[in-house]
């Protein structure tokens, strides 16, 4: 059984990045979310909400999608299969990592 | 992770999942509906029996009204999210086929048969631990209110209310008043979930509550 801090390093490093964890957390709770509420809710500037939306799509985790309100544009964002798959993934991951430390001692691995 | 950033990132979680339940300014004008109703219909009130009913369709009405419009503004401050479908229909099936009725029960029992405890106090007790778990747990003041209404089955035997449409009248006020203080600290809960916007970044593109080093 490998050490805890060795399967830190099996972690998806773009998804466990803090703000978009958070961004991915929330959208794994809905079927979308528009740009402010994602904004409010990490409390990101515009240009750093954007510029982590912008490395999620590019990963193919979201789908993001612009249009009218009646005269307000509005940037709607979407998990893709992909990145629900890889939010659930993480959050076993992570899961497991727990039940490591708990379970980790150093002379289970002789260290 | 830390323990608090994991319930951060919990409390995104159901706060998604259950956003339209968490805006709690919705609620207000409901709650102070059923204060106006719960008033007109007291011993003490000056308006007349027959506008007793204009008086309840009215002032649902305008908390409707005042209610949609509040929805608005929460959309404009605070974003828009569509829920998963299908996401709550358990809460939905058990709110349609077991809470409203048992409320319903209750409530003719108390009515009609008028006994010594007021059923309804438990069976709403029931029902607001059972909103509180059902939309994202947390929120302890709806553990108080359920609390406040499990007492109140009392009420009548303790000589606080009358028996039937005396006792009613009260849970209607306490219903109001659940709504209306339930609904101002839901408000204040989502704001505390929701860090303001700082256009300058936090450091290292830290989320309020998670991944910050501090």
């Amino acid at each position: 059984m490998s050490a805890p801090f060795e399967r830190l390093a099996e972690l998806d490093r773009l998804v466990h990045e803090p703000a978009r964890l958070a961004i991915m957390t929330a959208l794994s709770a809905c079927e979308r979310a528009d740009f402010l509420y994602l904004q409010r809710l990490t409390g990101l500037s515009r240009g750093n909400l954007s510029s982590h939306l912008s490395k999620l799509e590019a990963a193919g985790l979201i789908a993001i999608e612009k249009e009218f309100v009646g005269k307000i544009p509005t940037t709607r964002v979407e998990p893709t299969r992909d990145g629900r798959a890889a939010i659930a993934r993480h959050w076993k991951q992570l899961e497991k990592l727990r039940q490591a430390t708990l379970e980790w001692t150093p002379d289970a691995t002789g260290a | 992770m830390t323990s608090r950033e994991a319930a951060t990132l919990d409390r995104i979680n159901a706060v998604t999942a259950n956003f339209f339940f968490w805006q709690g300014l919705r609620w207000v004008p409901v709650g102070i509906a059923l204060l106006v109703v719960a008033w007109g219909n007291g011993p003490s009130s000056p308006v007349p029996k027959s506008w007793e009913s204009t008086l309840l369709i009215v002032a649902m009405i305008a908390a409707l009204a005042v209610s949609a419009a509040v929805g608005r503004w929460y959309a404009r401050s605070f974003g828009r999210v569509r829920g998963i479908p299908g996401q709550h229909a358990r809460r939905t099936r058990t709110k349609w086929l077991i809470v409203y009725p048992a409320l319903v029960i209750a409530l003719l029992v108390d009515a009609i048969a008028k006994p010594p405890v007021l059923v309804s106090g438990i069976a709403f007790a029931a029902a607001i631990e059972a909103y509180r778990r059902s939309t994202g747990g947390g929120r302890a003041h709806y553990i108080i209110a359920s609390i406040a209404f499990a007492a109140l089955t009392f009420a009548p035997t303790l000589g606080l209310a009358t028996r039937g449409a005396g006792a009613i009248n009260l849970l209607i006020a306490m219903l109001g008043a659940t709504y209306t203080i339930g609904g101002l600290l839901d408000h204040r809960e989502l704001k505390r979930v929701f860090p303001d916007v700082h256009e300058a970044d936090p450091p290292h593109g830290a989320v309020a509550g998670v991944g910050s080093s501090r």
